[in-house]
């Protein structure tokens, strides 16, 4: 594999470099007076360059991960409003990797597919607001946990089905 | 890949928001259900976009048929596009074809009318475009049908016709109707003398001051303007130096063929008949002919030449069999002993015969890879020694040589062999 990042053109830097400041803000998001560990942030900066350089790998689900579980690693049950911040950086970043894999490297970047996402992207990042709210309306109802349990659950059920329900549904003979 | 298949971008959604919501389930933590919904919703409309159709593509030109250094597009039709957002196009590139991006990389929204790629052959000659890879994606990135490899068109690419102009007659017309000053007397429109009225002279051509002074009836008298038959003969046996592509460097062939070209569309204005010989292994011949349709045969044919060795029986009867009164043009690098010997042979049948040397002022390095730089360098003085002979020996049969420099090359060429013309001649037949 070859990362020709010589033949990037302009919009490809901007987007890598939203790849690679996404994770960083979402960390940074978790301790706003307080600086992360510095292995921490040198861990998700390697990761995050590794996904801004291939941007299709699976670095971009690990650095993902890593910067979400390391929100619960410290203080637990905590539901701080910066966690808004650090959702819609992740999206950010996840959608910035997903219109740079749209063709190679050197492909230059069509505004028009900017802007779309862009607009996707603004209407996307309300629901971690939402979320937000609904989480902490939830909280303070008594037996929380069961409600938390049984909603999350069935939402991943309603996921999981309709992935298969879609995916038996399509034709896949070679024309 | 001709399925429609979950992109990365959709896997890794997917991946993430799930282990978030189950890392929620397990550990209480409603901060990752904060972190994880926008994925999830962005991986859900994935999902839910996910197309059904079996797309299918082709790619077409705008023209199949360009002069060098013309430009025009390579189209992309896609059928079946329902649930189709975007498409990617990348091109290989391919030799003396440039592309617009240079990259040959494009990608747009179908909404936006899929991209197109210019193209621009830069040499003539069949040119075949670099293969194409094909990528759609579906709305919300979820799905990405291909890529799917393409072949590359092929365009039939033609020499580009170099600046030309003549404005000498041919030396010998033979033909009906054209615009060559012929020898005898006829309905032209230049005046050559005045002599007394001979009946069936037309009534407009009588001189009323020359009849009244005299007191006979004169008439002015024209020469006949006639066409003229023009043989183009194409050395293809070797192409010497390397070509650059239109406005680079050029090699033999480049020159031969250009000005072949630049040559045929001047007779074929002026009127005249103009066949075409290509001399090489491949072969290839265009008759007489005259007119705009003619003109495309012929640069047609020329489009398609390659340069080839004459098999070892065929170079001693190599005959250019051509009818008497033709004008012989020949162009070459002269670097062959075939071409010299059939051009001499021409020349002794009182045919009106001039060579254009089409060798480049600066041949580069002839030598191939791995050749010694000493051998070749030598090997390309014996060959230039070699020349040197033709050129001397051409001089002494009479044939003139003149080097291809555009407008005018032929001017003072042409003039002096209609001299000679008029004057008498011994054939060997």
């Amino acid at each position: 594999m070859t990362f020709a990042w010589r033949e990037w053109t302009r919009g490809q830097w901007l987007l890598r470099a939203v790849v690679l400041l996404g994770p960083l803000v979402a960390l940074a998001a978790r301790w706003p007076g307080d600086p992360p560990r510095v292995w921490l942030v040198l861990l998700t900066l390697v990761l995050s360059a590794g996904w801004a350089v291939a941007p299709e790998s699976v670095v971009g689900a690990v650095t993902l991960l890593l910067v979400a579980f390391s929100w619960v690693a410290g203080t637990p049950g905590d539901l701080p409003a910066t966690a808004m911040v650090a959702g819609i950086a992740m999206l950010a970043a996840h959608l910035a990797a997903l219109v740079a894999s749209y063709g190679p490297d050197a492909l230059p970047v069509s505004p028009s597919v900017v802007r779309l996402w862009l607009w996707r992207g603004l209407g996307v990042a309300l629901v971690a607001p939402i979320v937000w709210l609904a989480a902490l309306a939830v909280r303070e109802v008594p037996g929380s946990g069961t409600v938390w349990l049984l909603g999350l659950a069935v939402a991943l059920s309603v996921t999981v089905v309709a992935a298969a329900v879609t995916q038996a549904a399509t034709p896949t003979e070679e024309s | 890949m001709r399925a429609w298949e979950a992109t990365p971008a959709l896997s890794r959604a997917l991946l993430v928001g799930a282990l978030l919501v189950g890392g929620a389930l397990l550990f209480g933590e409603p901060v990752l259900v904060v972190l994880a919904g926008p994925l999830v919703v962005v991986a859900a409309f994935g999902l839910v976009h996910r197309p059904t159709s079996v797309p299918v593509v082709r790619g077409r030109l705008d023209h199949v048929s360009l002069y060098e250094g013309q430009g025009t597009r390579s189209r992309l039709d896609v059928t079946e596009a329902d649930g189709v957002e975007h498409v990617t196009r990348v091109s290989a590139q391919a030799p003396y074809v440039a592309l617009h991006p240079a990259s040959g990389r494009v990608g747009g929204l179908v909404r936006d009318g899929v991209p197109v790629l210019e193209i621009s052959p830069r040499r003539w000659g069949r040119r075949t475009l670099g293969e194409e890879r094909v990528a759609l994606t579906s709305p919300w990135a979820g799905y990405r049908w291909g890529p799917v490899l393409e072949h590359g068109a092929e365009m039939s690419v033609l020499p580009a016709s170099a600046p030309f102009d003549n404005a000498a007659d041919a030396p010998q017309p033979l033909g009906l109707v054209g615009s060559n000053r012929s020898r005898r007397t006829g309905g032209g429109a230049e005046f050559a003398g005045i002599r007394p009225f001979h009946p069936g002279d037309r009534l407009r051509r009588i001189n009323w001051r020359v009849s009244l002074r005299t007191g006979e009836l004169h008439v002015i008298t024209s020469p006949a303007e006639e066409d003229s038959g023009v043989l183009l003969v194409v050395d293809a046996l070797a192409d010497f130096g390397r070509s650059g592509g239109v406005g680079g460097a050029a090699s033999s062939l480049d020159v031969t063929m250009r000005a072949a070209s630049a040559l045929a569309e001047h007779f074929v204005r002026n009127g005249d008949r103009v066949a075409l010989r290509v001399v090489s292994g491949q072969g290839g011949q265009v008759g007489s002919g005259a007119g705009r349709r003619h003109l495309r045969r012929i640069l047609g044919q020329l489009a398609v030449v390659r340069p080839a060795r004459l098999r070892d029986d065929e170079g001693g009867r190599l005959r250019l069999r051509t009818t008497g009164g033709t004008v012989v043009i020949v162009l070459s690098p002269l670097l062959s002993e075939v071409m010299g010997t059939a051009t001499a042979t021409l020349q002794r049948r009182g045919l009106p015969v001039l060579v254009v040397d089409t060798l480049p002022e600066h041949v580069g390095d002839l030598g191939s890879e791995g050749t010694d730089p000493l051998v070749a360098d030598l090997a390309w003085r014996l060959r230039r020694t070699e020349r040197e002979q033709f050129l001397t020996a051409l001089a002494r049969e009479g044939c003139p040589v003149v080097a291809w420099r555009g407008p005018g090359t032929l001017d003072d060429v042409l003039h002096r062999l209609a001299r000679r013309a008029q004057l008498p001649q011994a054939r060997v037949r």
